[in-house]
């Protein structure tokens, strides 16, 4: 426990009650620092599709955009550090509200992309919706079970898992695969902390493997999502490269990319599968984290593990100590995202878990979810500022 | 602690062990095992043919023609061919097009004209200077994907010899790839003469490799080697190269000479011959090996690298083309001693019968045909020949057609039978390229009136019918009878060896590197077929010695002063036909002029072709049988004894270590009445 935290030391060094003081500064700092290190290595992917620059940074369309966005995220973060998060608690059935037709219309006017139809045109950007449910989903949930203090019965239960169910409904109809995981790995963290009984988690354990298996076995999921999640246990199999499917051939070359980086690295912009015309597809968004292990190797790899633990304890940290029950289950449904995100992003590059189209926060280039992500650092902040 | 701290923990104590197996994931995959590309390049490999040397070309005398000499040339690999498809290195590809001068469009084409594998690449310029060659080794970064490298080209000792014979190679294309499964891409292929023809002994046996490769492409390790290369075989060729060099020489000269001589049938209106083409074939009459094979114009086999589609225009008289077995032209009255055969064979005019010349016109109902020059006692074949008779050969093709119109079909077509018997209207299994011609009978007379009038019935059957006036052309070669040069000689050649005719051969053997010879069935002498000359052949030589000793011989002339110690020339003269010289009646202006608001234009006036093909038995060989047959074809050089002759004089005279008389001093006079033919 830090001795900053207890609010007895802050008066002792802070006669003034200080508001900078008051602020999370360490977690503004490593995000900004992902934010920096992820820019970099876009950057150094993105130099290969304008490979003959006068001016490397004009030029480059990609960096443009993604600083576009991280600046769209500042001041999504700023407005939502302002609000009090507290007017959360009245106001989330509204957001909850306006979420669920944002996630169906995309399904009928979305762009699609690579099988998922997860995008509505904006101009010359494109925003995807479910990224902003996702946080809808924490706040609801949050709201929901703060407000409703007692037994946590089977009624309660059904009445949350509708609450959740159905916007995870809405963004399986995209096809949006990734996202749902997170949305219910979200969930399970919430209901944990808001007092599931271990016989409801077992139950509502065994309920979903049913389903999940009946899901499989009736053909709703189709061949493609199945193989892709089921694709990174058969990697150990060397097949020649005309014959990998694309999720062999995209797991073999991140595994080997970031393989190839051994402590410190082959160099920024010098990675043999990272720096190439045909190495790692989608290594800018899904797989920029194999840009980091092969240019930067363990060093770089491990120093980004490390921002993303400090930004997961800040959260994890007002879990921890918060009397708001709200905030404590807001947080906690941060430090589930952030944790599953970073874990199923870094693992399925390095062939622990199945390639699913879910970004690494702050890195991956994307819009969408670095501005979602910044409201989210933005709530934390906001929760830290004003808990006590 | 109350309950929901006790269950954050939990929940922090899950999220401590992700974070801290995705560390230990990290360690193992970066620091403890080894890197992932090693297991890949396991079940990873490619193959990499390194070519070997082309074969070398020699000629008789063992005088090198052909070999190989290292061209320096940028390469780009198959990266920069993805480039023209995406935009990653689209910027390159202008850059690398004003380096080497070309458009972007060229470049792109030879990037995208192939499929590539990943480690192989294509020659986009040879023979680079050096500001090219320094320009890409200095600033490699600005090129990337691009290489200097060096390449084996051909080299020629004498790049304008015979270059029709000894062919031109090209670019690989897909289909040679389908056909020919360890190809290089980038390798060089005959494409035509015996570049072509000996394209698998030339090749050699490319030196194969394997090598191991990553993920990306890149090779891992080092080659391992799977085939040893083998140089291609050496062609060792029957053509003297001194004699082709001089055969050409005298070729262009005769060629000059006739353009400055008057068109004899266009005097009037002041035009030259043109002398478009022509050919010099010179046999071997005892294996039919070919010592010389000219054909002009000629073109040089260095200057002409990759430009050869523009070279070969009609409007150039297709140099690349070998006029001495792929083009054809009608033989004219050399054709005579095909129709001589045919003669004394169905027993139509005894070889000592003398037939009667009169005014050397031939009457037939509705249809008469003269030789206005030729008129006079009766002549014998013997004769006949020598002062190249018309009418007696009009005579002999209408009375066998008589025959055929009997239905006698076997004697009918006798003139058709004995040509086809001396390799006309076939190919001769030359090893180049060749045309095999066409001899004319009824049913070539149906299919030429049935293209001619595809779509009226009434003209098809009007022209259909095989007339006298077919025979009779054929009987002195004219009509529809085409022939190559080489045909012509190869069947004079089967006359001076008494019966043989033979399959004409370029190469005389294929050895390999060590010099020992390779077995080839294309090498070997064959015989095609025999023709019995029965008791005829006495007088066939006579006619045709008589050609060139008699004063009233055609080739008298051509002939006069060379030394009679050189030994025994026979040969006959041809001056056919190759255009209409129908007269307008009113006008008397020649049909083949037309005349646009008062401009005339000549163009389809084709002159007489000239040809003189003789038998040539040097001094101290056998003079019955002589040893070479040399044929001069001049088209558009007019008559046979004026231009071919004298071609072939000097061509002997050559033979002999004689200076050769000017073919101007040859045609000094006015053309000598009575020579014609």
């Amino acid at each position: 426990m830090s001795l900053m935290a207890t609010p007895e030391r802050r008066r002792l060094f802070d006669p003034h009650n200080s508001r900078a003081l008051r602020f999370d500064w360490l977690l503004l700092i490593a995000v900004g620092a992902i934010c920096s290190y992820g820019l970099l290595m876009i950057y150094s992917v993105a130099r290969y599709t304008n490979p003959v620059l006068k001016h490397p940074l004009s030029a480059s369309y990609d960096i443009q955009r993604q600083a576009i966005a991280l600046l769209v995220g500042v001041a999504a973060a700023t407005v939502v550090f302002l609000i009090d998060y507290r007017k959360l608690r009245d106001f989330w059935p509204l957001l909850y509200g306006l979420s669920l037709p944002m996630l169906l219309a995309v399904r009928f006017v979305g762009v699609n992309t690579g099988g998922t139809t997860a995008w509505f045109n904006v101009g010359p950007f494109q925003f995807q919706p479910s990224e902003v449910g996702k946080l809808v989903l924490i706040v609801s949930m949050a709201g929901f079970l703060s407000v409703h203090e007692g037994d946590f019965d089977a009624w309660r239960l059904a009445q949350t898992i509708m609450l959740a169910g159905a916007p995870m409904a809405l963004v399986m109809l995209q096809n949006d695969l990734g996202t749902m995981l997170v949305m219910v790995v979200c969930a399970v963290a919430i209901l944990v902390v808001a007092g599931l009984k271990p016989v409801q988690m077992l139950v509502l354990t065994l309920v979903t493997i049913t389903l999940l298996l009946g899901l499989v076995q009736g053909g709703v999921f189709d061949k493609y999502q199945i193989r892709r999640l089921t694709g990174f246990l058969d990697q150990k199999v060397t097949v020649p490269v005309e014959k990998q499917d694309d999720v062999q051939f995209e797991s073999v070359r991140a595994k080997s990319a970031i393989s190839g980086g051994g402590i410190g690295g082959q160099g920024l912009y010098k990675g043999k599968l990272t720096n190439t015309v045909d190495g790692v597809p989608v290594q800018k968004s899904d797989f920029i984290f194999t840009a980091v292990g092969e240019q930067l190797g363990f060093v770089g790899g491990a120093g980004l593990l490390a921002l993303y633990a400090l930004i997961v304890w800040r959260a994890w940290r007002i879990s921890a100590t918060t009397d708001d029950r709200f905030a404590q289950l807001i947080a906690i449904g941060f430090v589930a995202m952030f944790t599953f995100q970073v874990f199923e992003n870094i693992g399925m590059t390095m062939g622990m878990m199945p390639i699913t189209g879910i970004p690494l926060p702050f890195m991956s280039y994307g819009g969408s979810a670095m501005i979602a992500y910044w409201a989210a650092i933005g709530l934390l902040a906001n929760i830290h500022y004003r808990r006590h | 602690m109350n309950d929901s701290r006790v269950r954050v923990h939990i929940v922090g104590v899950v999220v401590a062990a992700l974070f801290c197996s995705l560390l230990a994931r990290l360690w193992f995959l970066q620091i403890s095992e080894k890197p992932v590309a090693v297991d890949l390049t396991n079940s990873e490999s490619r193959l990499i043919h390194t070519l070997t040397s082309r074969g070398l070309i020699f000629d008789s005398a063992g005088r090198l023609l052909v070999g190989n000499r290292i061209s320096w040339a940028i390469t780009a690999d198959a990266k920069l061919r993805a480039a023209s498809h995406d935009s990653t290195l689209r910027n390159v590809v202008p850059v690398v097009a004003k380096l080497l001068g070309k458009s972007v469009q060229e470049i792109t084409h030879q990037l995208d004209e192939r499929v590539l594998g990943p480690l192989e690449s294509v020659v986009l310029a040879a023979d680079v200077n050096r500001v090219v060659q320094r320009t890409v080794v200095e600033r490699a970064e600005e090129f990337p994907h691009v290489t200097l490298a060096a390449i084996e080209l051909r080299w020629y000792a004498k790049p304008s010899i015979a270059p029709q014979v000894l062919g031109y190679l090209g670019q690989v294309s897909q289909d040679d790839l389908l056909r020919h499964i360890d190809y290089d891409p980038n390798e060089l292929i005959g494409r035509s003469g015996l570049e072509s023809v000996y394209q698998a002994s030339l090749r050699g046996g490319p030196t194969t490799e394997r090598v191991a490769v990553d993920a990306t492409g890149q090779v891992v390790g080092d080659p391992a080697p799977v085939a040893a290369g083998r140089p291609g075989f050496n062609v060792h060729l029957t053509v003297d190269s001194d004699l082709q060099a001089f055969a050409q020489q005298a070729l262009e000269e005769g060629m000059r000479v006739a353009r400055t001589e008057y068109n004899e049938d266009l005097k009037a209106y002041g035009q030259f011959y043109r002398a478009t083409t022509g050919a010099v074939v010179i046999v071997d009459t005892r294996d039919g090996s070919l010592k010389t094979v000219a054909s002009s114009p000629g073109y040089n086999n260095t200057d002409t690298l990759g430009q050869f589609s523009a070279l070969n225009s009609k409007a150039n008289h297709t140099p690349l083309l070998n006029h001495a077995t792929q083009e054809l032209y009608a033989p004219g009255s050399t054709f005579k001693l095909v129709s001589a055969v045919a003669s004394v064979n169905t027993g139509t005019f005894p070889a000592y019968l003398p037939v009667a010349q009169g005014d050397g016109c031939l009457l037939r109902p509705g249809f008469k045909i003269c030789q206005p020059d030729k008129s006079g006692p009766p002549v014998d074949l013997q004769r006949a020949l020598t002062v190249s008779s018309d009418i007696y050969f009009y005579k002999v093709g209408d009375a066998l057609w008589t025959r055929w119109k009997q239905g006698d079909h076997k004697a009918g077509y006798a003139i058709q039978t004995a040509a086809r018997l001396f390799g006309f209207g076939k190919r001769t299994g030359v090893d180049a390229d060749e045309t095999s011609g066409s001899v004319p009978d009824e049913v070539w007379k149906r299919k030429l009136a049935h293209a001619l009038y595809p779509k009226d019935a009434v003209a098809e059957d009007a022209n259909n019918d095989w007339n006298p006036g077919d025979n009779i052309g054929l009987a002195v070669g004219q009509g529809g009878l085409l022939v190559s040069p080489l045909q012509l000689a190869n069947a004079y050649a089967a006359l001076a060896n008494d019966g043989t005719v033979w399959r004409p051969r370029l190469v005389d053997s294929v050895t390999d590197a060590q010099g020992n010879a390779v077995e080839s069935k294309l090498t070997a002498p064959k015989a095609n077929s025999h023709v019995d000359f029965g008791g005829i052949r006495d007088v066939l030589m006579n006619g045709f010695a008589g050609v060139v000793t008699d004063p009233k011989g055609t080739a008298f002339d051509a002939f006069q002063g060379i030394p009679a110690s050189i030994g025994a020339i026979r040969g006959k003269t041809g001056t056919a036909q190759a255009g209409n010289k129908d007269v307008d009646k009113t006008t008397k202006q020649p049909l083949c002029i037309k005349t646009v608001n008062g401009v005339s234009n000549f163009k389809d006036c084709l002159g007489d072709t000239s040809w003189f093909v003789s038998m040539y038995a040097p001094a101290g060989t056998d003079q019955v049988h002589p040893q070479y047959v040399i044929l001069a074809m001049v088209q558009e050089g007019g008559r046979g004894g004026r231009i071919a002759a004298p071609i072939v004089r000097q061509i002997i005279e050559h033979m002999n270590h004689l200076t050769p008389t000017p073919i101007r001093q040859l045609t000094a006079g006015a053309p000598v009445a009575g020579a014609r033919g």
